[in-house]
Order: structure tokens, then sequence, then C-alpha cells
């Protein structure tokens, strides 16, 4: 059984730890007025990471982003960038690069001049300035559209300028702010796959922001959870799928079903269901069992479950097929609804409206306070 | 967080309030300090000393005010003006309201090029507006003459005074009070109306219930500039007002030349100011107390009755393309005028009247070699680039530092920036006046731009921010992230985007400062500009033909000004995603896709 995870808990030692690290917040806040935007943010990635942030809508996101770019000034704090102390540097004067998330191109500029930029504001050599700017270019497929005005792009084409305008000058960390959120499903799925195969060619420091827990778990190999100006959680995908912190996060990734539970010193005990298992955890008082839709399964009343599961009865209320997957909704005795999923490839029919056992692993629950 | 340290956030330099304006603004206040605060309380001042004849006493008295209120003259002049200014203002009014309406929500195509046509009217010159009137209106005028020789009329209309006076600030007044009526519709989504149509609302309750009040806020601007435009105005009573039509600008404006009593005309002004700023009030308490009245009575009018007794006109009648016609007639009303006063100046003959029966291009020869007019002219030019620069030059910074800065003195320093336009004319340009009397300085170009530049100034400073407002500053801190120091990003990217605009202010402040006269008049010196060089011909016994051809030059210079200004902002004015509209077709746009 897997307890809520420590609190300094590095997801995976291996990638970050020992490389240098490209950016340190140490205690990092930021109020709006009386709003508090950021509360005492500490993080730290290192080079060659490509990290997402992931949280609702307004949890602070675009804050911490404008904070490591420089572009909001932070009220306590320090940040810390490629080694050097950075909290008070002029954007200008950061080796970091910001792909707004609506892109902010230059309306007057065309595509070639967008791109480059900074360049030209660094007093890059011309010869220089031109190649650079031209692997941008294809880079990010836009041969073809230097010309054109940035307003006659569609929405795919300017987010790929934004991109080539911020990578051609080589930043130590690229910042993207939920760069793919106004484009079409398609077309997301296919830049999400080309902004990982960019992130291993250029191998720079990544930080990449979304409130989309699907594309969080697609991108990268490090997710930062945030909520309320804070950061929840951060590990592998795996990790936090396996052993989220606390309710918050077991619901924000991916779908899970939760009981209330109480612990005690020895067991937890879900008392409405009668259900009463060891506590190997240190937790106490009221907690929260959270088991993932595909840990459970789905037995007709009939049958036994083998030694060892946990089971409860209820009435099957309906039977949703998904091609690959039945979704079962399942009332409990206490009015508790569970999700159950289920791989299509066995034919047991279900009829609705008959009593059924779900059934599910100890090892598959994580406890989870409040 | 500790509350120590939360604490010392909360004092954190960009949270802490400021209460002193930015320093990009004091240029702006220093300006408003000379060119209006200073001589407005100077010359407040006057109201409480003696007078001599063209000389003050510095003795307090309240002789002045004593005369006003007492002088049946005086307060019955102040409210004749008052009447005056609510009769043009209800004329004004439903005319602009009803083109505003039709052009929002009748009709569907031309609605640029008509909008266009009618502001640009209100560009064509002040000066040559009043003069086409009275070139029409005079007993043996262009009205007159055209009725005689069509045989309609044996003896001539008489058409000055109070109906000419009426007539004129009309013509002026009505563009300018579409433009604040016509912003108040353009926020009014028509499904709104179609939701309350739908709702079951007759169209008389829609208009009550739902057009009416979100306009409201524009229809209040459009009367308060109406209503303080004519009552400052002391040139139009002056030219077509005939004999029994003394207004009380005209006679604030005699104590300047003629009876030289400042201190009197100081009075005057002041109680013309509180007079007319309560009598705003007093119309908009009433507006407030009947606009609940109104909505009663929609709803009493369809409650009772539309439902049962709705006019159902014949479909050919509400087919006829009434919105075309009236706006057509709009338009007529508005260019007309001025077509008349180009057409008479290549007439042959001296004398404005209809039909013309020889053309001849003499009167343009003429005033091409008239000294005063090419010095007023040369003088214009000089002017109205130095109150172009200066006007950009102070005005810009401010503009910014309004726009982007939080400070507690704001609201203080915008009604600053917008009392040269809230004030009467006659009230700026006799403060000037006084207090170059008061130093004993000598009126010369310098008064002029410091007149002028004042001015200006709210417009430089309200164009260029609502530009800012809608500025994606986003933009701005890409250049910043991409290496550009703050003056940088300012220079290469949000001047640069903002440039058609800052032209088009440029163009619409040298219009201003070549057409200005109710204020430029009081503070020219030995160096006049053109519209008092014109004004002045004008007051000569029968005016010769050559101001028709100044007044048609006048006043096509502006219009290019303006077709320039339309060009240049055509551009900007395109939404930023127009481009994807293209991309993506019509039907996704529809739906809102991108950055909906
Ligand atoms: N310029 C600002 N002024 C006031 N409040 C702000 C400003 N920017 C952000 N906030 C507030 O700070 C919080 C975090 O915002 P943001 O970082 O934009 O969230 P996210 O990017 O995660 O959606 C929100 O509550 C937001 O309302
Ligand atoms: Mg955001």
């Amino acid at each position: 059984m897997a307890a809520g995870a420590g609190e300094h808990e590095r997801a995976d030692p291996s990638i970050g730890d020992s490389r240098p690290a490209a950016l340190v917040l140490n205690g990092v806040s930021k109020y709006f007025n009386e709003v508090c935007a950021l509360e005492s943010v500490d993080l730290q990635i290192s080079q060659g990471e490509f990290v997402t942030l992931l949280g609702p809508s307004g949890c602070g996101k675009t804050t911490l982003l404008r904070i490591v770019a420089g572009l909001d000034r932070l009220d306590t704090g320090v940040v810390e960038i490629s080694g050097h102390t950075s909290t008070s540097t002029p954007p200008e004067q950061r080796p970091v690069n910001y792909v707004f998330q609506h892109y902010a191109l230059f309306p007057h500029l065309d595509v070639a001049d967008n791109i480059r930029f900074g360049l030209k504001v660094a007093r890059t050599p011309r010869e220089e300035a031109a190649e650079r700017v031209g692997t941008a270019i294809s880079m990010v497929q836009l041969e073809g559209l230097e010309a054109r005005r940035v307003d006659q792009l569609s929405g795919g084409q300017q987010q790929r300028v934004a991109l080539a305008r911020a990578i051609v000058n080589r930043p130590d960390i690229l910042l993207l702010d939920e760069p793919l959120g106004a484009l079409d499903l398609k077309l997301r799925k296919e830049m999400q796959l080309e902004l990982r195969a960019l992130h291993r060619r250029l191998g720079g420091t990544f930080i990449y922001v979304t409130h989309d827990q699907e594309e969080a778990l697609v991108m990268s190999n490090r997710v930062v959870i945030m909520r309320s100006g804070r950061i929840v959680q951060d590990g592998t995908p795996q990790a936090i799928y396996r052993n989220p912190r606390n309710r918050f996060v077991a619901e924000f990734i991916g779908e899970t079903n939760l009981l209330a539970a109480q612990a005690t010193e020895t067991a937890i005990i879900v008392r409405n269901l009668d259900l009463r298992i060891p506590n190997e955890s240190n937790a106490t008082g009221d907690v929260s069992l959270s088991i993932r839709p595909e840990h459970l399964r789905l037995d007709d009343g009939a049958g036994t479950t083998e030694g060892g599961r946990l089971s409860v009865g209820g009435e099957l209320l309906d039977s949703i097929f998904l091609g690959s997957l039945y979704r079962h909704l399942v009332r409990l005795g206490d009015g508790t609804i569970l999700t159950v999923q289920e791989l299509a490839t066995d034919d047991r029919d279900h009829a609705i409206g008959s009593r059924v056992v779900v059934s599910w692993s100890p090892s598959d629950t994580a406890i989870l306070p409040g | 967080m500790p509350p120590n340290l939360r604490a010392l956030s909360l004092l954190n330099r960009s949270q802490r309030r400021s209460y002193l304006p930015p320093v990009a603004t004091y240029p702006s206040i220093g300006w408003l300090l000379a060119g209006l605060l200073i001589p407005v309380s100077v010359f407040f001042l006057f109201s409480f000393w003696e007078t001599g004849v063209f000389t003050l006493i510095r003795t307090w008295s309240l002789d002045q005010y004593r005369e006003v209120v007492t002088d049946d003259l005086y307060y019955g002049l102040i409210l004749r003006t008052l009447l005056l200014g609510l009769t043009v203002s209800a004329v004004v009014l439903p005319v602009a309201y009803l083109g505003a309406y039709v052009l929002r929500f009748i009709i569907s195509r031309g609605r640029r090029i008509i909008l266009f046509l009618i502001v640009a009217s209100a560009l064509a010159s002040y000066l040559v507006r009043i003069y086409a009137w009275k070139a029409i209106l005079t007993p043996a005028g262009i009205l007159n003459s055209a009725l005689d020789s069509l045989g309609l009329i044996s003896e001539p209309l008489t058409l000055l005074g109070r109906p000419g006076v009426t007539i004129a600030l009309t013509h002026i007044l009505v563009p300018i009070a579409m433009l604040p009526i016509a912003g108040a519709m353009e926020s009014v989504n028509p499904d709104l109306i179609r939701a309350s149509r739908d709702l079951g609302a007759g169209p008389v309750e829609t208009f009550l219930r739902v057009t009416l009040p979100l306009t409201a806020r524009g229809v209040l601007t459009a009367f308060v500039l109406t209503f303080v435009l004519a009552v400052g105005d002391y040139v139009t009573p002056q030219l077509v007002g005939g004999k029994g039509s003394l207004m009380i600008g005209r006679v604030i404006f005699d104590q300047f030349g003629i009876t030289g009593n400042y201190a009197l005309a100081s009075a005057l002004s002041f109680s013309l100011i509180v007079a007319a700023a309560a009598f705003i009030v007093g119309v908009l308490l009433c507006v407030r107390v009947l606009t609940g009245g109104a909505r009663r009575f929609g709803a009493a009018v369809t409650t009772t009755r539309s439902r049962r007794l709705r006019v159902v006109w014949p479909a050919w009648v509400r087919r006829l393309p009434w919105g075309h016609t009236y706006l057509l007639l709009l338009l007529l009303f508005l260019w007309v005028p001025l077509i008349l006063v180009l057409i008479l100046s290549f007439n042959q003959l001296p004398i404005a009247s209809l039909p013309i029966t020889g053309w001849t291009l003499d009167w343009y020869r003429e005033i091409f070699t008239d000294q005063t007019i090419r010095g007023g002219f040369g003088t214009s030019l000089k002017v109205a680039g130095l109150v172009v620069a200066i006007g950009l030059a102070i005005g810009l910074p401010t503009a910014f530092a309004v726009t982007r800065r939080r400070f507690v003195t704001k609201p203080a320093l915008m009604g600053a920036v917008v009392l040269p336009i809230a004030l009467p004319g006659v009230v700026v340009g006799f403060s000037i006046l006084a207090m170059f009397r008061f130093l004993e300085w000598i009126p010369s170009m310098r008064s002029i731009v410091l007149g002028q530049v004042t001015l200006v100034l709210p417009f430089v400073v309200l164009i260029v921010m609502a530009a800012l407002q809608n500025f994606n500053r986003n933009v701005e801190e890409a250049a910043r992230d991409l290496g550009c120091t703050y003056w940088g990003a300012l220079r290469r990217v949000t001047l640069r985007i903002l440039l058609p605009i800052i032209a088009g202010t440029a163009l619409i402040v040298f219009a201003i400062s070549m057409d200005e006269f109710v204020v430029t008049n009081f503070i020219v010196g030995t160096d006049p500009t053109l519209p008092p060089v014109i004004w002045s011909i004008m007051n000569r016994r029968g005016i010769p033909p050559t101001v028709n051809a100044v007044a048609s030059i006048l006043m096509v210079v502006p219009l290019i000004a303006a077709v320039v200004y339309m060009t240049l902002t055509r551009r900007t004015q395109r939404r930023p995603d127009a481009g994807m509209d293209r991309a993506l077709g019509e039907e996704e746009v529809e739906k809102g896709l991108p950055f909906a």
C-alpha cells in the first residue's frame, strides 16, 4: 500500500541532481494588492530538463514564468538563473526567453524580422544572424513564409513564429506559457510531439506551462503541480499518478474514486462500507482512499473474490462502451458512486440494475489526508 | 508566510500607493498651469476688483456680481443664453441620436463612409460653416434669391436671428454630438435588441428599456458637449444672429475689445459657468427622475395597448429605405452649405446669390496677392507646427503615465486635462488674455501657442490613451525579453506600432490649430493666424468675395488631413487576428475558436 508522498521527494534523482541547476527559486512570493499569486515557492530545475508546470487556471503559473523572465517583480524570495542571482536583473539581461500565451508577435514586422528581433537587438553579425534565423525557420517548418505579415498567419503558424523567435536566441531556459492553448486538438497533439523533439534536439532547459493534465503527462518526465500559488507535488507523471499527495492531486491527475475513511493507529476503516484495512502509513484521523478506475474490477454478485482483495457490493447503474474499454458506474450501499474501468476484451455482460461486486487490491489504494 | 514578511511585501515598491503624479506628467501639468489654471484663477480674481476704463483698480468688491444679479440686461442675457443652449440641444440630440441609431442598427452598407462624411463635415472650418449660413440666410442671400427667382416669395424672408443661430449651431454641433452617441451605440450588441423582441417586448418598449438606457451615457456626454459649446459661442450670434439675438458670449467678448471692462467680463464669465453648471446638473437630475418614468411608460404602452393595437405597416412601406433616406437628408444638411461656399468661390459676380452666371478663378488669384491673408497663412502654419510638436511632446508622456501608472491624484489630473474643452471658449480665451494683461505682457505668437497647446492637449491625451488601453503590453514585454531595454522596447516596438495613431493625432491637432478661432481671437498680437484675419475681413461691411476662396481652402485642407488620417489608421484598426479569420474560414470564427 502506498502512502502520501514525503515532503521533499524529488521525482527521479537520476535526471536532475547530477547536473548543475538552471533555475533555483527560493521562497518566492508575489502579491497583487491583497491577492496572493505565489506563496513561498521553492523550485529547482537542472540544466536540460523539460519540466511541466500544471495547475488549474489562476493558480499562478503565468506569474511564476513572468518572475523567471523578469517581467514581474517579486515580493519576497530569490531567483537564481544558471548559477547567478537574478532576483532584480532586468528581463533583457536574463538568458531566458518567453513564449507568450497569445504569442505577442510584433505586428509591424514580417515573420523573418520577428524571428530576427532578438539577434538584431544583440547586434549579432549579419551573416551569423541570417544563418541562425534560417535554422530556426526550418526547425519550426516555416520555410516560404519569411516575408509574410504575422497577421496573415494561422494560429498554428503564429505559434511557430513565437517559438522560433525565442529559440533563435539560444536561451539557457525556454519558458512556454500554454503555447498550444489556442490551437485545435489535432494541431495541439502534433505540436506536443514536435516540442518534445525540439527539446531533444536543442538540449536546453524547457519550462512548460499547461492547465491540461493530459498534455502534462504527454510532454515531460517531470511535472510540478500547483494550486493557489503553491507547489503541491513535484515528480514523474508515474509517481504522481500512483502516489498523489492529496485529494486535489488525485482528482486533478487522471480520474479517481475517493472513499472517506478514518485512520486509527493500526487500521483504516471505511465505516459506511464495513471495510477495514491495516494502516501501514502514519496517517491518522479523517483520510480518503483513492482508487483509480482501472484498478477496480467488476464481478457479478455470485463470484468470489480472491484472497487479499478488498470488495464491496453495489448496484450497476450504467455501462458505457468506449471501444477498447468499458466504464461501469456502480452505486454502493451508502450512495457513493464508483467508476470502474475494464478492458473490453472479456465479454461478460452485466445487466444494468443487477447486483455486482467491486474489488481491488490493497496495493492499488492510496491513502490521502483529509 | 510569516506576518512580518507579509507586511514587508505589502510595502514593496510596486505596491506602494503613490500620491504624486509621475514625472512624465510634469510638462503637461506645467503647461496646464500656465495656459489654463493660473489664467483662469487670475481672471476669477478680476471679478472681485473694481474697474476703470481698460484698467483694473485693485480694491476688493462684489460690485460686479451685484451688477450681474441686479441688472436685468445681464441676468436676462444669461438666462436667454442658457435657453438657447437648451433649444439647440433639444434639436441636436434627437437628430444626432437618430443618425447614430440608423447607422448602427438599420443600415448595413456604407456605414464607414457615411460616418466619415458626417465627422469630416465637422472638420471643415468652424468660421466657414457659420459664414456659409450667413451667405444662405441673409435677406439678399442664396436662399432668398433662389426662392425669389423661382417666384415663390415677393419679399425676402427674415431668417437671421434666433432661427438662424439655432440652425447654424445645429449644423456645427450635430457631428460633435454624434461621436459619443455612436460610441455608446457601438457597444450595444444588436442581439440584445433581438433578444428583447424575442422575449415579447414591442419596438417601443425595447427602445425605452434596452437601447436608450444602454446609450444614456453617450447621450448625456453629447448633451454636455452641445450645451457648453452652444452657450460659450460668441461668433455664431454675431454673424447670423441679427439684432434680436444678443447672447452672453458676445457681451463678454465685447468687454474685451469695446468696453474694456475686464472685471465685469470676469464676473459675467463666472456667473455663466456657475449658471451653466447648475443648469446641466438640473437637467441631469430631471433625466434621472424621468428615466424611471420612461421605463414605466414603456411597460404601460406594451401591456395596455400595443399587443392589441400594434400598427402593422404594409410590407412595401417597411421596405422603403427609411434609414438611407434619413442619412441622406442629414448629409445634405451638413454638406450643402459647405459646397455652396465652394461653388461661390468660383462665381464671377461678387455677390452671394444663385444661380451662378459665370465662372472665374480671380478670387483665388486675389488672395495669393493679399498681404494680410498670406501673412495670416504663414503664421498659422508656424503656429500649427509648434502646437503639433509641443502638444505631442508633452501629451504623449502624459498619456503613457496615466494609462500605465497608478497614482492617487490621477482623477484630478484627468480633470485638469479635459478642462480646456469643458470650459466655454470665451472664458479660456479671455483668461489667457487677462493673465497677459496682468503681467503686462504683449500678446504675440507665443501667447497663441500657449493657448492652443492647452486646447489640443485633451485631444492628444485622450486619443493616445484610448490607443494605449487597447495596446497589448505583452508585445512590449516580448521586446524586453528579447533584449531591449525599457526605452529600446518603447522605441522599437510600442511607438512603432502606435505610429499611425500618433501621426493621425498630429494631423488632427494640426487641423484644430489651423482652424481655432474662439480662443485664438483673444490672444492674437500683431501676427494673427488665418481665422482671425478672415474674421476681421468678414466683419467689414459687405463681405468681399475673396472670403469664399479663403473659406474654401480652409475647408478643403482639413478634409485632406482627415482622408490621410483615415488611410493611416485603417491598418491598425483591423482586428489583430484578422489574418487568422481568413486562414480558418468564417465558420470557425463564428464558433469563436481563435482567441475567443
Ligand atoms: N496584473 C495582475 N493584477 C492583479 N492580479 C493578477 C495580475 N496577474 C495575475 N493576477 C492574479 O494572480 C493569480 C494568478 O494568476 P496567473 O499567474 O495568471 O494564473 P495562471 O497563469 O495559473 O492561470 C490570479 O488570481 C490572478 O487573478
Ligand atoms: Mg496563465
